[in-house]
């Protein structure tokens, strides 16, 4: 099959998991033999020179970066109809790459910072059939700003946007849903991936005495950074003095190297930076439990995954995407997202109430065998071929999905102009 | 094979509750009154504007107007918008967009277009918004539906334009059953400057009633037209509904359009008058039509015949005269002037011309879908 892949970013240049994950479904589907184009944006900052099979195109608009938008209320709002409504210098790319490349079906990943509205309403009016994978609720952002989801937007969007979904967990459809957007057509649930190729794990599990907890990725209250420090100073307070946390990741909120220190953690909590992501898969084996108090709204979560993959068993938010893949007590443990709770968790890890090591070991099988890449592909390339026969018929013409972008982009730019000047 | 079944006319001009129906509606609703009869009931047709409040008013057998209440107070009201319009639009058949230059016939576009709807577009004058202009978005429709040569000539598009001329309700404007005496001259339209009233009231023999139908636009150009008008018998009427228009039409010596290109403040007007309405209106009711050789009216009026054309002002004024002064020739017009209007401006011709063109741009939408 020919597939277009569409990413607002692309390994090398990427913000997270998301853009990972599409790189290696690229490069599995490519391995399979399918002729696979990746569309994405030009870089934020130089990278190597791309594979052939990469186009770097796209005009991004950074959201993600502070600098990144205008700083006039105009000027933003402008930006952000950019982002995540419509560029219409991006869908002239898209369809310049769709005449030439003409592919059997698109994989879109996320698309916000590319009028990622426009290019899905593009692709639906040219009706290229296309399988979008879901791993935070993009269409949420397509129809929104930042303040709130625009609602008249949101039933356009659900009224006329069908295709196919994969979506990594229940909670991520339902998040959408609740905002008022619907996902028409095929919705699959299918949960994000470990990749590489599994080695003897040779590690030991907790046996009492000091226990090593861990958790990696942003620094930040929105992972629940600061409820882990809190947690530390209650297990603690309750008189467990033996064990150590350490936290890996950009400190995107230094103020929470103050609560530590504040609390009188130094020494028990430690902030230990970046580490690439292949040294952290060794660092998972040496630490018993993964600590993951991530917001509720956590679409998936791979990396306590990729944690219980090495045998390290996750202690995570009861209700984020990640546990609706995993049995409290048997790969996992959940608790409310709160110091108390995480605490208690812990304590009883120590106590010997909850023997980790079946944990780690069952977790270690399932990991590998339920959440491999190799597993979930089949999945993904199923649903790209049943989307690939849908019907052409009617499509209209790309330079007809062009003036409608202009047109679109004008208008909407028109409306925003008189908003902010009245 | 599926069949046509409902129209939308987004007819975007700003209503509230005071004035749902304006003049500037009318041509539309004609219209679709027309495309509606000739479905005999099998398809319907929706206008299509915005307001302060949603609402949804049958207006006659098979049309109905539906008030999308506005997400947006633009200094120009043919710019408002509404959160509605997708779902208003989603289950027509096919759109059909008078007045294309502003923001929400564009939005209109947008979405009929998107959702591979046919799409016909009429161009009314007047325009609020040039980005589908500049764009050149009339490509984007299927079907130009002009009301005139003159129109059609001023399109800039690839897309075909097909001319149905007329539309003229010719129950409502009838003759009376017994003619009253005919005792002024009408005009009928906004009191604009490019209608050229001043130059008609100049024209005026003193001794003639002139009535003018219409609202005020311009505080300039009403004064104009009440200096001009000292030592004449002139008579403006704001208010009137259709069966006071009608009442004017039948006691009318003659209907006279003065429409100009340049106005008397040095403007010009590219097209001040796409067809002359009132022309058509007048001759239904059996009284003469009088039109300057401007834009669309020389191909409504057969000079000498249903009424005159003229070039220079002292024509007009010879021409009033004429009418004025010999009620047969006046009567013979009339008549021919409504023998006209039954044979080809009627709106039941423009509907079925229409609604024809409406199925088979339906029929091979269908046919590129399936």
């Amino acid at each position: 099959m020919k597939i277009l892949t569409l990413s607002n970013l692309y390994p090398p240049d990427f913000i997270g998991g998301y853009e990972l994950a599409c790189a290696h479904v690229v490069d599995a589907l490519r391995n399979r033999g399918h002729d696979v184009l990746v569309l994405t944006a030009t870089p934020r900052l130089p990278v190597s020179e791309s594979p052939s099979h990469v186009l770097r195109r796209f005009r991004l608009v950074d959201e993600w970066s502070e600098d990144g938008m205008g700083s006039s209320p105009l000027a933003f709002r402008l930006d952000e109809a950019e982002s995540r409504l419509i560029s219409a210098h991006n869908v002239h790319v898209l369809t310049a790459v769709l005449e030439e490349f003409a592919p059997d079906v698109v994989y879109l990943c996320c698309v916000t910072g590319l009028g990622g509205f426009a290019l899905v309403a593009c692709l639906q009016y040219l009706k290229i059939p296309w399988v979008w994978q879901l791993g935070d609720r993009v269409p949420f952002h397509l129809c929104s700003t930042k303040e709130k989801v625009i609602a008249g937007l949101a039933r356009a969007y659900s009224s006329r946007i069908q295709g196919h979904y994969i979506v990594v967990s229940e909670q991520l459809r339902h998040e959408i849903e609740a905002a008022g957007i619907q996902l028409r057509g095929h919705v699959e649930i299918l949960p994000n991936w470990i990749t590489g190729t599994r080695e003897r794990i040779e590690r030991s599990y907790y046996k009492g005495g000091h226990l090593k907890i861990m958790s990696a990725g942003q620094v930040a209250r929105w992972k629940g950074s600061d409820l882990l420090i809190e947690s530390a100073a209650r297990l603690r307070d309750l008189g467990y003095d033996d064990f150590s946390i350490d936290l890996y990741g950009r400190i995107h909120q230094p103020d929470l190297m103050l609560l530590a220190r504040k609390l009188g953690l130094i020494g028990r909590v430690n902030f230990k930076g970046v580490l690439p992501h292949r040294q952290l898969l060794e660092v998972y084996r040496e630490y018993d439990v993964f600590a993951f108090p991530t917001v509720e709204r956590e679409p998936f979560g791979l990396v306590p995954l990729e944690a219980l993959a090495r045998g390290c068993v996750p202690v995570l938010t009861r209700r984020c995407g990640i546990a609706e893949y995993l049995v409290h007590g048997v790969h996992c443990l959940k608790a409310e997202r709160n110091a108390d709770a995480f605490a208690e968790a812990f304590v009883n890890v120590i106590r010997g109430d909850v023997n980790i090591e079946p944990m780690g070991r069952r977790g270690i099988v399932m990991a590998w065998r339920d959440f491999h890449i190799d597993t979930i592909l089949p999945r993904i390339e199923k649903l790209l071929v049943q989307s690939s026969q849908q019907s052409k018929a009617g499509a209209g013409l790309t330079k007809d999905a062009y003036l409608l972008a202009r047109l679109a982009e004008q208008v909407s730019a028109s409306l925003i102009q008189e908003a902010n000047v009245a | 094979m599926p069949e046509l079944r409902k129209i939308a006319y987004l007819t975007p001009l700003y209503f509230d509750e005071r004035s749902r129906l304006g003049g500037g509606e009318r041509f539309p609703l004609n219209l679709a009154t027309g495309v509606a009869a000739a479905a005999n009931g099998t398809c319907s047709v929706e206008l299509i504007s915005f307001g302060e409040q949603a609402g949804h008013y049958d207006l006659r057998p098979g049309v109905s107007l539906r008030v999308l209440p506005i997400a947006n107070r633009p200094h120009d009201m043919l710019n408002a918008v509404s959160w509605d319009l997708p779902a208003a639009l989603a289950d027509a058949d096919l759109v059909h967009i008078h007045v294309p230059y502003t923001r929400s016939s564009e939005l209109g576009m947008l979405i009929a277009k998107q959702d591979h709807k046919p799409i016909c577009v009429t161009d009314h004058g007047g325009s609020s918004s040039t980005i589908g202009l500049n764009l050149g978005c009339l490509d984007l429709a299927d079907r130009i539906v002009a009301y005139s040569d003159f129109g059609a000539a001023l399109y800039r598009t690839s897309t075909a334009i097909e001319i149905i001329k007329g539309g003229v309700d010719a129950t409502m404007f009838t003759p009376p059953p017994v003619r009253p005496t005919r005792q002024h001259v009408l005009f009928v339209g906004r009191l604009l400057p490019h209608k050229g009233i001043d130059y008609l009231i100049e024209s005026l023999p003193p001794d003639v009633p002139l009535k003018i139908c219409g609202r005020h636009f311009r505080e300039d150009y009403t004064w104009r037209i009440n200096h001009l008008s000292i030592g004449k018998q002139v008579e403006i009427i704001t208010d009137a509904d259709d069966a006071r228009l009608r009442e004017l039409y039948q006691t009318a010596w003659v209907t006279v359009l003065p429409s100009v290109y340049h106005d008397c403040y040095g403007a010009s007007h590219v097209a001040p008058e796409l067809m002359g309405f009132a022309l058509l209106e007048s001759m239904a009711c059996g009284t003469p039509a009088i039109g300057s050789r401007v834009g669309g009216m020389p191909e409504f009026i057969r000079h000498g015949e249903t009424g005159f054309i003229y070039d220079n002002l002292s024509e007009l004024t010879n021409q009033i005269r004429l009418l004025v002064d010999d009620p047969n020739l006046l009567e013979q017009m009339g008549q021919r002037g409504r023998e006209a209007v039954e044979s080809e401006f009627d709106l039941g011709i423009a509907g079925r011309t229409l609604f024809e063109l409406y199925q088979n741009l339906f029929a091979r939408a269908r046919e590129a879908a399936a």
